[in-house]
């Protein structure tokens, strides 16, 4: 018999600092939220007219060569490329190399590919058994400056761990993970296939696909210390001391299946990197 | 492996003074079926198993009245030890005629001791008191190096994994009769029965792969599961990485992901701990080493020649226990986004023991050479790479124990003669409450000698090489690992040294260390080791001259094709001898030109027979290979009839 869905690590975790704990669930008691596939046509061009109230046009700061970028109206949440394709690996035989862009909370007008990119914003609302994530995809017209929206969604998430806040959404034949930032810096996600990004905005999230026997995902962050906690000076060569105290977290996520189980499982486990 | 001291007399007399059937039953071992002894237990049942999956170690923890009680088997001093882990004492010590390996609870209120070295199990029970040592029920012989022992589900059978013996062979719980014994691949180590009972599951110490028997037919068929990259393997373990180059539509979609080649072939050793999950139910989980040997086609600077990562990593692998298939990520090497290209100097490259605690769902793992016990998420595809967290443990942890009720397990750390007993409740590492306690145990005199054995097996356990590798990590119990090596000399198997360094210079395949220090000065600068001090490299050198090889049953001397083997080996015809010396275990010293630009220093033949594949390159796998493809070169035995070719296989196989 499967357990019921579970909250992992809620009753024994006091504190998120120094705290390791594991769990797990069945796939099935995990919110389905299945995003339709868009299908649009790739506009050539958006008239410069066009808007969306989730987003807008961040001027940036030319005299430090940050050019104009596509921001989240609230400054919060983040933004993705889309479907555009990631721009060429460094060095392929260093897998310290095999590093995405990172995700911001902004997107930037310049760069090679097409005219129109598409961008998929997001952000998580509330916390907790009631937490959402809230997406925005369309397009963007990069001589234009139009944005138009294709579709808006809130999804229902399902809580993993509330310390530190974890929360899952299936999305068709994979299984988004999506850690909010809060208390968290330097948050960054190894996929299924080695991809690794990091992540400068208010979550991570990295998908591991369902329909396969086994597949993992590591998100790591540091613990920020506690708001009252001096920064530290900075050293010579060593950067701040403050990060000295930053507890470095571990999240793993796996999901497996086998033949004795009628759905996969899904497991978090929440460890303390040395 | 314990102190090669061989057997202590005092420890023996004791020992058969308490079990009077060895006495009684000392003789030379039988290869026939052991009939039924009267094994059953003759008091009522004072003790009752706290693990649940059957499973044998080092340390048992069991129920005793209103006590928890921990066994343990002690190699170095050839005991049992019973210890109350709430009171923290040890309250008695059995002696064993021999070197005890693992120990069982039975539920029926028996203990199962294996004696590694006199090919036995013996059967004990606890007596009325707990302070009391354990009394004898009987013994029963088993094949060469009984290992590993386990319960199958239904408690009606139990198994043994034997290491020289190389098999799986059951008894009945009840009787300890035999009901079968199947040959398995070299080295066996850990044996588990999966959930249903229907298979067993035994590592390997080497050779890639885990033997499975299936249980449910008197068959007992065999099957092997590769667990690491080597040859047809179905599941190769590579390193995951981003893909190269991806396909985009005219629109600039992405359509097709091309994923990067970058098969880094990488072989598993040091399969010694097994264990099995129990929510979700299903899997076995096997630590083990994902070797990366190098490229054969190149001349390292070390041993290996791995570039862009470490050349051993630790995993853990995940296998259905119904379909015997593993979970592919778990045999997948990914790194953490922030991890460094290089080993950590904690790496867990020496698993040796393995359990699991059913209530947190986490799997356990003591580490030899780190002296740790590491918790990882039991339902992880990928357990390595979701450690929870680790605890600092007395020095040479070889077996562990979870008392899942009272949340907590024990750790026998031989090294140490010590059990650390860890609170698997605590889940702030800063609470001091739940720090580990420790509890060190009674031992024998031990003469000053014994003292830098010691040091010395600890030494050779140790991390010593800048990516973590120790003695141990291609020499595990001290044999070979099973793997040719890219080496600055060319392609090099590793050598077996238990039991056949002494009076064998020079070292190295080509000779080159005219004494063992001088080789092992040469293996330090070429793994970027640490060095060691005078007294530590005395003291390494100490063991590893002494090590004691597998203790194989005597060949039977009678034997005709042995005999016409001997005498083959000894022709002046054939001249095997006359570079091998007698009986292959005098080597001449000498260099041999048998590649041109190559010599080969003579190594000695003796337990040639475990040490496959053969040649310093590895590249034969029989005898019968080897042989036929080095006549005129090593020996001439192209004249020899195909009977006489077996009695001289029989008699290499007897050394």
């Amino acid at each position: 018999m499967r357990p019921a869905a579970l909250v992992l690590g809620l009753a024994a975790v006091v504190g998120w600092a120094g705290a390791a704990h594991a769990g797990r669930v069945d796939v099935s008691s995990i919110t389905d939220a299945s995003l339709a596939r868009i299908e649009t046509v790739r506009p050539k061009a958006l008239g410069g007219k066009e808007k969306v109230e989730e987003v807008r046009w961040y001027p940036g700061d030319s005299e430090e060569g940050r050019a104009l970028q596509l921001v989240p109206a609230g400054d919060v949440g983040c933004m993705f490329r889309g479907d555009d394709p990631p721009p060429a690996v460094a060095n392929p035989d260093d897998p310290s190399s095999q590093n995405e862009p990172p995700v911001l909370a902004a997107l930037p007008v310049d760069g090679p590919g097409p005219r129109v990119r598409s961008f998929r914003y997001e952000a998580v609302v509330g916390e907790g058994d009631g937490a959402t994530l809230a997406v925005s995809r369309g397009w963007y017209d990069r001589q234009s400056l139009g944005v138009r929206l294709i579709d808006k969604v809130e999804i229902p998430l399902t809580v993993l761990s509330k310390s530190p806040a974890v929360y899952a959404y299936r999305d068709g034949a994979t299984l988004d993970i999506v850690v909010p930032a809060a208390g968290l810096t330097d948050l960054a996600t190894r996929d299924v296939e080695g991809r690794l990004r990091s992540f400068a905005c208010q979550h991570a999230r990295v998908a591991v696909p369902l329909d396969v026997a086994s597949g993992t995902a590591i998100i790591t962050a540091r613990v920020l210390p506690p708001p009252t906690a001096s920064p530290g000076p900075m050293l010579p060569g060593k950067g701040r001391r403050s990060v000295e105290g930053q507890t470095k977290v571990q999240l793993s996520l796996s999901v497996t299946r086998t033949s004795r189980d009628v759905e996969p499982w899904v497991s978090l486990a929440v460890g303390i990197l040395r | 492996m314990g102190l090669s001291r061989g057997l202590r007399s005092g420890a023996l007399a004791l020992g058969c003074a308490t079990l009077s059937c060895f006495l009684a039953d000392g003789g030379p071992k039988s290869t026939a079926p052991t009939p039924p002894p009267a094994c059953a237990r003759r008091g009522p049942a004072r003790v009752a198993p706290l693990d649940a999956t059957g499973a044998g170690s080092t340390i048992a923890v069991a129920r005793f009245g209103d006590r928890t009680l921990a066994y343990v088997a002690d190699e170095d001093d050839h005991d049992v030890h019973t210890v109350d882990v709430d009171s923290r004492r040890e309250l008695a010590t059995t002696p064993i005629a021999g070197t005890p390996s693992q120990l069982l609870v039975t539920k029926d209120g028996r203990l199962v001791v294996l004696v590694r070295d006199q090919a036995r199990a013996v059967v004990l029970e606890p007596a009325p008191a707990a302070e009391a040592p354990l009394d004898s029920l009987c013994a029963v012989d088993t094949p060469d190096e009984p290992v590993s022992l386990a319960m199958t589900p239904d408690e009606k059978t139990l198994l043994v994994s034997t290491g020289w013996g190389h098999s799986l062979t059951g008894y009945d719980a009840a009787t300890l009769g035999r009901t079968f014994d199947r040959s398995l691949p070299r080295e066996p180590r850990g044996v588990m029965v999966s959930t249903d009972g229907s298979q067993a599951f035994v590592t390997h110490a080497v050779g890639g792969q885990m033997s499975v028997v299936d249980l449910t037919t008197d068959l007992h068929a065999v099957s092997a599961v590769a667990v690491g990259e080597q040859g047809d393997l179905r599941t190769p373990a590579r390193l995951a990485l981003v893909p190269r180059t991806n396909e985009f539509d005219d629109h600039g979609d992405l359509i097709k992901k091309k994923p990067i080649l970058a098969a880094t072939p990488r072989q598993a050793c040091q399969g010694f701990a097994i264990a099995r999950s129990t929510e979700p139910g299903g899997r076995i989980l096997a630590p083990e080493v994902l070797v990366d040997t190098g490229d054969p086609t190149e001349h390292s600077n070390g041993y290996g020649n791995a570039a862009r990562l470490p050349t051993e990593l630790p995993t853990i692998a995940v296998l259905d226990d119904a379909t015997r298939e593993p979970l592919e990520a778990s045999l997948t090497v990914q790194v953490a986004p922030d991890r460094r290209v290089r080993n950590e100097p904690d790496e867990c490259l020496l698993p040796r023991a393995a359990a699991v605690d059913t209530v947190g769902g986490t799997l356990l793992v003591a580490c030899l050479g780190i002296d740790s016990v590491i918790a990882y998420d039991a339902a992880s595809a990928q357990p390595a790479n979701a450690e929870l967290r680790r605890w600092d443990v007395a020095s040479g942890p070889t077996g562990i124990a979870v008392d899942a009720v009272a949340r907590r397990s024990v750790v026998w750390s031989q090294y140490d003669r010590t059990v650390t007993v860890l609170s698997l409740g605590a889940q702030r590492l800063d609470d001091p409450g739940e720090r580990p306690t420790r509890i060190s145990l009674s031992r024998l005199a031990q003469p000053a000698d014994d003292r830098d054995l010691a040091l010395g097996r600890e030494l050779f356990h140790r991390s010593i090489a800048r990516d973590g590798r120790a003695c141990a990590s291609c020499h595990p119990d001290g044999r070979d690992d099973g793997l040719v090596w890219a080496t600055p000399d060319g392609t090099r198997q590793t050598p077996s040294l238990a039991g056949r360094l002494a009076d064998t210079a020079p070292y190295a395949w080509n000779g080159s260390g005219e004494t063992i220090e001088a080789h092992l000065a040469n293996t330090f600068a070429r793994l970027n080791a640490q060095a060691l001090g005078r007294r530590d490299l005395d003291a390494l050198v100490g063991y590893a001259m002494t090590m004691a090889g597998p203790t194989a049953s005597p060949s039977d001397t009678t034997s005709r094709e042995l005999a016409r083997g001997r005498e083959i080996f000894h022709a002046s015809e054939t001249g095997c001898s006359g570079c091998h010396g007698l009986d292959g275990q005098a080597p001449d010293g000498l260099r041999h030109a048998l590649e041109e630009k190559a010599e080969f220093d003579t190594p000695s033949l003796r337990f040639v027979s475990g040490t496959a594949p053969y040649f310093h390159d590895g590249r034969f796998a029989s005898f019968d290979q080897m042989l036929a493809a080095t006549d005129g070169s090593m020996g001439k035995t192209s004249q020899l009839s195909a009977e006489d070719k077996r009695a001289l296989e029989t008699y290499l196989r007897s050394l």
